[in-house]
């Protein structure tokens, strides 16, 4: 809330206290000072009057004035544009020196189209005040001062009440009482330990009973007061400070009426809501059970349904409560009595309401955050005593009340040695006495540190023990407190085996050139269909999305990654690896959190600098892809690879890894429909990785005679893969092969595809004769020839 | 033979020897050097067989001379020998010559996320204090999320922060803090409790240095004797160890529904070293994180007696700090992956 700190001053003593004192006492306390903002700024101001005022002979809109400026400036000659400069108008003169902060300009003696001018008739906007604060008038022309200010007065913005400083505050949940003048005040004085300067009464005891009734058939409205302000005469000019503390805060002046409701709201902290009387039919009720359609003031119409708390009369809806009114009893400047409605209504409704509608306004945001009812009948008196400053006169007012429940006052327990434990602190008794008193809290004491506390009725925020730590920590500050880790419980730092493995992982990934990229969980839900690796269930979506592009929860991350890959190849980055681990949210009956990994290795692949060596391919995955499987534990026994069934890859290039049934992994180029760029993805379910977990190394003897080596290249045709050689070999249960690898992929000038394997023979207790390496040899041969067809190139 | 006739013949052959050793310029000619100079059939193996010819006074100086002859050969050869070794090995090298400037072959270097690398920094200082992490599902009911942080529905310290919501009862986390309530659950009332949680949280907040997605790290402590003290040396610890031993922390009294007293925390601008400026709004001092000592409301709603127990709790904005950090003017790069940015944090 905004407050402007020459209102503050009136209702509290803050004599001698700097402005930034107390700035820095409030953001010490629990406030937040986000702004500090001078109302506004100009120097050698006086009040001049226009004592002559012709067009400029040279100009289509310039006038030469005479302004009067007093007996000490005498009369100057001011050559003005605005449109209302006119004769007898009271005006603010910047003179020769003033210096106007808000239009970074300095006044002086100059000459305009051949005439002299010496001074500046100023609007408010160049004295620094916000737009949004001024009329059209006021913005589009010079201020028109009031005919009673004193020509010469130099005090201009004292006048004004503009030589003031609005105060920002974030008024946080636990003290919404500071939302209003009274309480601010009130903090201020506990805080810098002066007197308040306001007295206020709950005693409303003396005003009449009217004979409307007002009644609540619904607790969600506990309290509700109708004043009534009849035969109304006169109403009188909103005061300039009463228009100051509203400009402060950002309200527009618009009547007195309406300033006066806008006023009492800034100063209790309590929205009131008038009617206009004469417009009233019978008694008045507060019902939460309408079912029906209402028409606001501005002729639009809501559907209201149960829950929404309404006022009506005996024969029409008034007012959706806390929120906005209808026309049918509203006021208007011919309104000639009133009645003021002072009320509490439960603000998780309001706030529903206020939320279901759309609707939001500066007092349905306080009903929303909960009135205090306990202030209601000093709100009430406060109003009674600011009536006749708005008011010439009116009959002797009259009242409706209606309480449903009666407000209980509370108390609780509390101990001084709880909160030295509670907070490792040494406050004494005496502090503890002193901070009661600052803040009006009565207590009858148990013993030297136990009490009984009663808060006064504008607290509702203390209730009970680590309420009063707060209080004496918010005022003693965060100094008093020792800083030491004296008997702070030991333990052992732990981390999930998932944890470990993800760093394991991300540093292997960073160490092959990997870069780590971290992208937004929520997308658009064009690419979530667009892109399904693991399974096909609907995402979550949010109800509530900002923008279309971030509505729905993924359950893939390549869709992200491919993204990224885009936004990368659009800014001319062509050759890079990356990858993005992420705890994933998938839509499924059993609430999985899986974590993902993704991989893309896009264009060429990179070496250092900018050297480029070839294409990236399927290889090189498939390479990283069984790195990090072997590092995470799993033997290539514990899993297949077989063609990828996934829609986002070229299906000739392309592979899942599956452990049983289960695909964990899917990794290969993209499909040509997605993208041209050389774009290799992989995506892998490493959480479900991890839970396997075989990782134990075991140790076997290195053999102690030499594995010897044998190159083979066979003629293939495109459906021989080099498994099914190395099967047909290894099936011969040939003694003294140990393993079958590739070594070479080749096409010859004729196209014919040769693929290399190599043998690799030995013998246990001695090393491998000729004799023994040529028979295996050409047993190889034999079974590849014999069950594939295959010919070794010569 | 002479002494004499061997002195003057000496000297000869050291003159011819030196002539034709300069013509030598590789090891074929250096070996018919060799066998001309040095062999059997040479001028020195000669004289060599005439030593018992030679009259025995002038036997010794005969022998001084030869082997002088003998030295002098012997060290033009070897001279000459490693001379062409050397050529050799030049040679070879200058084969190799690279140029220096030219990149290296191996892979270029990846990097850690920037966020990574604050998450584990706190991660790994936190764990040598004793703390565990714990992890939470985004997705998240509004049970855990709001009401056992003592968020009820409806209170205003709901607009603190707006909500993605999936359902009526079920919300994208808002903050870590929701991790609490799930630790207490799993720790049924026992303790002590160390733990942290860092992980993405989503509000509807969008600008320069707000993401709709960004990270937060949890800190939670329930003990016996767990203080306010505990908890501002603990941030003091961290906040130091992260930003350096030459900021200054500051702690302001704050409010958050889950903890009371609560706390934001400041630390005291690098940029101006405290003197204000435009990075810390003229303050001196930039604000990093929240913290408090946990609400008896929740201790006792998630199963802990408060009068047995205290607890205290923060938690830490992991962009913000990375932010901080680097100087990073805006989150977005965070997010959008540019390889650019992301190329920046190699060296952590």
């Amino acid at each position: 809330m905004k407050f402007s700190l020459n209102h503050i001053k009136k209702l509290v003593d803050l004599s001698n206290i700097s402005d930034q004192e107390i700035i820095d006492r409030l953001t010490f306390s629990g406030f937040e000072v986000e702004d500090v903002v001078t109302l506004a700024k100009a120097t050698n101001l006086v009040v001049g009057q226009i004592v002559e005022c012709v067009n400029h002979p040279k100009s289509d809109h310039l006038h030469l004035l005479k302004v009067d400026c007093g007996s000490k400036y005498g009369i100057k000659d001011i050559v003005c544009g605005a449109k209302n400069a006119r004769t007898g108008l009271k005006v603010i003169v910047a003179t020769v020196g003033a210096r106007l902060d808000a239009i970074d300009a300095t006044i002086k003696e100059s000459t305009i189209l051949g005439y002299p001018s010496s001074g500046m008739c100023c609007s408010l906007v160049e004295l620094g005040v916000d737009k949004s604060l001024l009329s059209e008038k006021q913005i589009n022309g010079i201020e028109e001062l009031d005919e009673n200010m004193k020509v010469g007065s130099e005090n201009v913005l004292e006048l004004l009440h503009l030589d003031d400083t609005i105060l920002d505050i974030n008024v946080l949940p636990n003290r919404l009482d500071c939302l209003s003048y009274f309480q601010i005040a009130r903090e201020l004085a506990a805080l810098f330990n002066r007197k308040i300067k306001f007295t206020i009464s709950s005693d409303i005891s003396s005003i009449l009973n009217d004979s409307r009734k007002v009644t609540s058939d619904t607790e969600l409205c506990n309290s509700i007061s109708l004043l009534y302000v009849k035969n109304i005469k006169g109403l009188k000019k909103t005061s300039e400070e009463v228009k100051s503390v509203l400009l402060s805060s950002g309200i527009r002046s618009i009547s007195p009426i309406v300033d006066l409701g806008n006023y009492i709201m800034l100063m209790t902290g309590q929205p009131i809501n008038m009617y206009d009387l004469n417009k009233l039919d019978g008694d008045v009720k507060v019902t939460s059970s309408y079912d029906g359609k209402f028409k606001s003031f501005d002729e639009k119409e809501y559907d209201l349904k149960s829950g929404d708390i309404l006022i009506e009369d005996s024969k029409k809806p008034l007012c959706l409560a806390g929120i906005i009114a209808s026309d049918t009893a509203m006021i208007n400047d011919e309104s000639d009595s009133i009645a003021i409605e002072f009320a509490s209504f439960y603000h998780a409704n309001i706030r529903r309401t206020s939320k279901r509608l759309g609707l939001s306004s500066y007092s349905s945001q306080l009903f929303a955050k909960g009135v205090n009812e306990l202030l209601i009948d000093d709100v009430i008196f406060y109003t009674i005593s600011i009536l006749d400053e708005f008011f010439t006169s009116y009959d002797k007012l009259t009242i409706s009340k209606y309480q449903r429940k009666p407000i209980e006052k509370y108390s609780f327990n509390y101990s001084l040695t709880k909160t030295n434990s509670r907070l490792g602190s040494d406050y004494n008794t005496a502090e503890l006495l002193k901070l009661l008193e600052l803040y009006n809290i009565s207590y009858d004491r148990l013993n030297e540190n136990e009490f009984v506390l009663y808060p006064p009725k504008y607290r509702l925020d203390l209730k009970e023990q680590c309420d009063i730590d707060e209080e004496l920590f918010r005022y003693y500050g965060a100094k008093r407190i020792p800083l030491n880790l004296n008997d702070f419980p030991i333990s052992k730092g732990e981390m999930s085996s998932l944890k470990k493995e993800i760093n394991n992982i991300r540093s292997y990934l960073i160490n092959r050139g990997f870069l780590e990229t971290v992208s937004y969980t929520l997308i658009d839900e064009k690419k979530d269909n667009l892109i399904r690796i693991f399974n096909d269930s609907e995402s979550y979506k949010i109800i509530n999305p900002m923008t279309k592009d971030h509505e729905i929860v993924r359950s893939d991350l390549l869709p992200s990654l491919l993204e990224t890959i885009e936004y990368n190849v659009n800014h001319f980055n062509k050759d890079f690896a990356l990858f993005e681990f992420s705890s994933m949210c998938i839509n499924t009956n059993n609430n999985a959190n899986p974590t993902y990994l993704s991989l893309a290795l896009v264009g060429n692949k990179l070496l250092q600098d900018n050297y480029q060596s070839r294409l990236y391919d399927f290889y090189d995955m498939k390479a990283v892809v069984i790195n990090i499987l072997n590092k995470l534990g799993l033997n290539p026994d514990r899993y297949s690879i077989v063609s990828s069934t996934s829609s986002c890859f070229n299906p000739y290039c392309s592979a899942d890894i599956m452990i049983g049934k289960n695909k964990v992994c899917s990794f290969g180029k993209i499909h040509p429909s997605l993208s041209d760029e050389n774009i290799i993805m992989m995506e892998m379910d490493f959480s479900a990785i991890v839970d396997i977990n075989g990782r134990v190394c075991k140790y076997k003897p290195v053999a102690d005679y030499p594995l010897i080596r044998r190159d083979l290249s066979f003629l293939v045709n495109d459906d021989t893969t080099f498994l099914d050689i190395k099967n047909t070999i290894l099936k011969t249960k040939d003694p003294y092969i140990k393993d079958v690898l590739f070594f070479d992929e080749f096409t010859s000038i004729d196209k014919k595809k040769y693929l290399g394997v190599s043998l690799y023979m030995s013998k246990e207790d001695s090393s491998l004769s000729e004799n023994e390496i040529n028979s295996s040899f050409n047993k190889a041969i034999d079974a590849v020839s014999k069950n594939l067809g295959l010919t070794i190139r010569k | 033979m002479k002494l004499s006739d061997l002195k003057e013949e000496s000297s000869k052959i050291i003159d011819e020897a030196s002539k034709e050793i300069n013509n030598v310029n590789e090891t074929a000619s250096l070996n018919e050097f060799k066998n001309k100079f040095l062999g059997k059939k040479s001028s020195l193996t000669d004289f060599y067989s005439k030593m018992k010819e030679v009259i025995a006074s002038e036997r010794k100086d005969f022998g001084l001379v030869l082997t002088s002859l003998r030295d002098k050969l012997n060290s033009l050869y070897d001279e000459k020998e490693k001379k062409l070794k050397e050529e050799k090995l030049k040679k070879k090298m200058l084969a190799e010559k690279v140029d220096i400037t030219l990149p290296g072959r191996d892979m270029l270097l990846g990097s850690k996320h920037p966020n990574e690398i604050i998450i584990d920094d706190i991660t790994s200082y936190l764990m040598s204090l004793g703390f565990s992490v714990e992890e939470g599902p985004e997705v998240e009911s509004d049970l855990n999320n709001f009401e056992l942080v003592n968020i009820p529905k409806d209170h205003p310290s709901r607009d603190m922060q707006d909500s993605f919501s999936i359902n009526e009862n079920t919300v994208l986390r808002s903050h870590t803090s929701c991790i609490q309530a799930r630790v207490m659950k799993k720790m049924n009332g026992t303790y002590p409790v160390k733990i942290i949680c860092p992980g993405k949280v989503y509000r509807r907040d969008n600008d320069a240095t707000h993401s709709h997605e960004f990270f937060q790290c949890e800190g939670l402590v329930i003990g016996e004797h767990v203080t306010m003290s505990h908890l501002l040396e603990t941030l003091t610890l961290l906040l130091k160890h992260l930003f350096g031993e030459k900021r200054e922390v500051r702690f302001r009294p704050s409010y958050f529904p889950f903890t009371e007293p609560s706390i934001e925390v400041d630390i005291s601008c690098a940029e101006c070293n405290g003197k204000g400026c435009n990075l810390c709004k003229h303050t001196g001092f930039i604000e990093v994180l929240g913290a408090g000592m946990v609400h008896p409301n929740v201790l006792r709603m998630n199963g802990y007696d408060d009068k047995k127990v205290s607890a205290y709790a923060f938690g830490i904005g992991i962009d913000r700090v990375a932010m901080l950090k680097y100087k990073i003017e805006d989150i977005k790069n965070f997010y959008t992956g540019d390889i650019n940015f992301l190329k920046q944090f190699v060296k952590e």
